[in-house]
């Protein structure tokens, strides 16, 4: 019994990472330089950058923007995410990644949605 | 016949075109997966982050130590192409005729190729550069008096930088050692990266002087090892450099004179040996100051033509001289960057007493996503018999596509006093610089 409520809250506590699959990796890789290990936008490369980083962790922010708009800038860059798309446009210096995949992208998706929980 | 407005119109149409479209990257950013602009104000201009990137050994601080890929390949190689054509108001021998107009000088197409470029093993990175000109460069003799003399001849395909680098420590706290050939010398941040004019020796590039050009730029690059430490905020470096060149005429090794010429056996200064400290201190993220303490030498060959060669020794024009450099950097906001800076000249021709020579500069700088626009203005005491003092105001715009084409176009005015003839060396001009680099 006491197994099985240890495994059920280890499994809760970890549920965002299991969600996010391989999410953690790959944002730590691409989009930690300039968006902050911790998603504040607060990178080693952010202030170099002419248009500061979007903080990840501004709930209001974020819940405006939806996953399509988040999918196209991961894959596309800032160049994709255009006024008649998506009535706004954002910094051209955020790099597209094009050759990502597209399972990794809905994991990378899911991270970066977790740090405005 | 297509008039030139269609041009415009069809080269402005082209040019938004190609800015909405998506990326093609150069080696150091596609090896960490970032935009050229997060280590570049405008490139070739490093930010804080591409200085950090640099002296840590062409890799993230954080990378320090660690292993560092190169198996894909493809993303490792760049490629740069330009083409530059320069329009100058000349002015006629002795400065009292009216100035005429060269149009179109053009640089010829030069290609710029890194193979493998980026870091490499736990603590290494490497750029080794190859240039392809299609057609070949004289160099000029730029001292006094025997200005306007060939001396050697720039290659069509060389090897024109060998930069190795590694660094040990941690990403805030580590020693750097640096070594190659034709390596660049003072590289600083910021303002560093602009160079600063002292005119005692040389001359901007291009100078002309009854329709021929006369004055090159003297560059810096030789042969040599530097050892820097990295700590915190702040950075230092000393550096030893060797004169050995290798020149395409004989096809052999010869000292490096700091520019285009090539020493002889016969140079007195064959062989000798330039040193320089520097340091760079940010203050807080972006801003900061930094500076140099320059010893070296220059022995330029002479051909004689009659002239009273003072300066000379056994056909050779020798000039030890000292450079102490003081720069910073200010930014405004994220956009604005203040730069300014000053160095002081000392030189010693051989048989001619100290000479002492004080410029300055300031420059503004304003970037977008469109591109970069600037205006530099630099003003200097003359020297060698009150020579070369020199006043110039630089405005440019630069333009960039995500594609990897940019074009630049930079309009100067420049005075320059030359005691020894009398006349005027006045530059001023425009020139146009297109590039494609991937």
């Amino acid at each position: 019994m006491k197994f099985l409520l240890s495994s059920l809250v280890l499994m809760a506590m970890t549920s965002t990472a299991f969600a996010a699959g391989n999410g953690k990796e790959i944002f730590e890789r691409k989009c930690a330089k300039c968006h902050g290990a911790g998603g504040k936008g607060d990178g080693r490369h952010s202030d170099s950058l002419k248009t500061k980083p979007q903080d990840l962790t501004d709930k209001n922010k974020m819940s405006s923007i939806t996953d399509e708009e988040l999918k196209v800038s991961i894959q596309k860059g800032g160049a994709g995410v255009t006024k008649e798309k998506f009535g706004h446009t954002i910094s051209t210096e955020m790099e597209g990644y094009p050759d990502l995949p597209e399972a990794d992208v809905g994991d990378l998706i899911a991270y970066i949605r977790a740090f405005a929980k | 016949m297509i008039k030139p407005v269609k041009i415009i119109l069809s080269t402005v149409f082209l040019w938004a075109a190609l800015t909405e479209t998506a990326s093609a990257l150069p080696s150091f950013a596609r090896q960490e997966d970032v935009n050229c602009f997060a280590c570049h104000a405008i490139p070739p201009k490093l930010n804080r982050a591409g200085y950090e990137f640099r002296a840590a050994g062409y890799r993230e601080p954080e990378e320090i130590g660690k292993p560092a890929s190169i198996s894909d390949g493809r993303k490792r190689v760049s490629v740069r192409v330009s083409e530059t054509a320069t329009y100058t108001p000349m002015p006629i021998a002795g400065g009292t005729t009216p100035e005429v107009i060269q149009t179109g000088d053009t640089g010829g197409t030069t290609a710029k190729f890194w193979p493998v470029a980026g870091s490499f093993g736990d603590n290494y990175g490497q750029r080794t550069e190859i240039t392809i000109a299609t057609k070949p460069t004289t160099g000029v003799n730029t001292a006094t008096p025997a200005k306007g003399t060939a001396v050697t001849t720039v290659p069509q395909t060389a090897v024109t930088l060998i930069d190795i680098r590694s660094a040990w420590g941690q990403s805030d706290n580590h020693l750097n050692v640096r070594a190659g050939a034709t390596m660049g010398l003072v590289s600083g941040y910021g303002a560093a990266d602009s160079s600063m004019s002292s005119n005692s020796v040389g001359t901007p590039d291009p100078v002309f002087l009854s329709g021929t050009k006369i004055g090159s730029k003297i560059s810096s690059s030789s042969p040599g090892v530097e050892v820097g430490y990295t700590f915190k905020d702040l950075d230092v470096g000393l550096a030893s450099v060797n004169g050995l060149e290798y020149d395409y005429v004989d096809q052999s090794l010869h000292p490096n004179n700091n520019g285009y010429s090539v020493r002889e056996n016969t140079d007195p200064l064959y062989n000798s040996r330039d040193t320089y400290l520097r340091f760079n201190y940010f203050l807080g993220k972006k801003n900061a100051i930094g500076g140099y303490y320059y010893q070296g030498n220059v022995s330029l060959p002479i051909n004689a033509t009659g002239k009273t060669q003072k300066y000379a020794l056994a056909n050779y024009s020798v000039d030890n001289f000292t450079r102490y450099a003081l720069y910073g950097t200010y930014y405004i906001d994220r956009k604005t960057a203040l730069m300014g800076g000053m160095i002081q000249a000392t030189d010693a021709f051989y048989t001619n007493p100290l000479t002492t020579s004080n410029n300055y500069f300031v420059s503004l700088d304003f970037y977008n996503e469109w591109g970069a626009y600037g205006v530099r203005y630099d003003t200097g005491t003359g020297n060698v018999d009150g020579n070369f003092g020199l006043t110039s105001t630089d405005a440019y715009i630069e333009l960039f596509s995500k594609l990897g084409f940019w074009v630049k176009a930079d309009v100067y005015y420049k005075d320059q006093q030359n005691g020894n003839t009398t006349a005027d060396l006045i530059t001023d001009g425009l020139t146009i610089t297109a590039t494609y680099i991937f």
